[in-house]
């Protein structure tokens, strides 16, 4: 750097770290010396509270139930899809027949324990989505909602 | 050539940001998300900030990040990006606004200001009042780079490799090279101009 170092040097190094040791030379390591000491202290949690807080955070967004976490409307477009792609199938066919019933009954939002069976037994013909069953059911009710 | 070659992020050798990407292709299929990207995901954004923001204890910063991170996943569908380098830059706007909404949150009568949603309904939580102007300051030079140099930018920033860089740009690693040579004076000249100026004295 054939520039005398300025303060706006300073705040490069501490935010680009190693990635301008280069531009810099041999003055990097002083500018990253002043530019730690000025930082005013960065919080630096250590390693084992940080991985404990991303897995309770993950717990907390149920991050492992995939499609669950969608709202509605992307869940009925992606159940939509799911059914219009394996329309061929048996347990999928009864799907959108008791949804056209459901619909043309104008029935509430509810599942009663024959139609449950009927959305399980689809749920299970289809290919895996990374889609919980809860998910899949919440998608058909937002459907015949529609 | 200015910046360095790394590409990983310092701490295992492995470049962040194919697992970033993965991260965020598992997140557009509705797929569900592994335990150990998330966490992955975590420690690497709670790295990306712990400069930009100051926070009076750990788990305040770490409630910044939770609440960052919950307000990415409740606005996901808004999140276009594809790239570490558009996520990197979401959640630097994101946890920004957050520190924003805290001091305003923490000033005055604790009320919200007609008009202006708060960062988080849900949680409420981040407590970080103070914030590093001089980044802040580095970070609107970023985004006043031409675009090509932005973008590369800010995949260095969240540690993509520059070889995938240069692949995913379709240019050659010189060319990578040359650009990042240019962006680089022109983020000093830009700092200069917001009067970073002050000639350094070494002890």
């Amino acid at each position: 750097m054939k520039d005398k170092l300025t303060e706006a040097d300073r705040i490069i190094a501490d935010l680009f770290g190693e990635e301008v040791r280069e531009a810099y030379g041999k003055d990097f390591d002083r500018l990253k010396k002043m530019a730690d000491t000025r930082s005013k202290d960065p919080i630096r949690p250590d390693t084992e509270s940080v991985r404990a807080r991303a897995r309770r955070l993950y717990r907390k967004l149920a991050l492992n139930q995939g499609l669950s976490g969608m709202d509605e409307g992307r869940l009925a477009v992606t159940v939509k899809k799911l059914v219009m792609e394996n329309s061929s199938k048996t347990e999928i066919r009864n799907l959108a027949e008791l949804m056209r019933n459901k619909q043309k009954a104008g029935a509430g939002a509810s599942l009663d324990e024959k139609e449950r069976a009927v959305v399980e037994r689809a749920y299970h013909s289809l290919p895996q989505q990374g889609m919980t069953l809860a998910a899949f059911s919440r998608g058909v009710l937002a459907l015949m909602g529609k | 050539m200015y910046l360095q070659k790394k590409g990983t992020d310092g701490k295992d050798g492995t470049g962040s940001g194919a697992i970033i990407e993965a991260f965020l292709r598992q997140i557009r299929s509705g797929a569900a998300i592994e335990e150990s990207v998330f966490v992955h995901m975590y420690e690497q954004v709670q790295r990306w900030f712990n400069k930009f923001a100051f926070c009076r204890r750990g788990d305040d910063y770490l409630d910044l990040i939770d609440e960052a991170f919950t307000l990415f996943f409740a606005r996901k569908e808004h999140f276009r990006g594809t790239s570490a380098g558009e996520f990197y830059n979401y959640m630097k706007t994101t946890v920004r606004n957050i520190i924003i909404n805290s001091g305003r949150r923490g000033g005055g009568d604790g009320s919200i200001p007609e008009g202006h949603d708060p960062a988080d309904p849900q949680e409420n939580t981040a407590r970080c009042i103070e914030r590093n102007m001089e980044l802040d300051a580095l970070y609107a030079c970023i985004e006043a780079l031409e675009e090509r140099q932005r973008v590369i930018v800010s995949e260095i920033l969240a540690g993509t490799a520059k070889g995938d860089i240069a692949r995913k740009l379709q240019i050659s690693p010189g060319m990578l090279s040359q650009i990042l040579a240019k962006a680089m004076p022109m983020m000093r000249s830009c700092l200069g101009k917001k009067g970073f100026t002050r000639e350094l004295v070494f002890g």
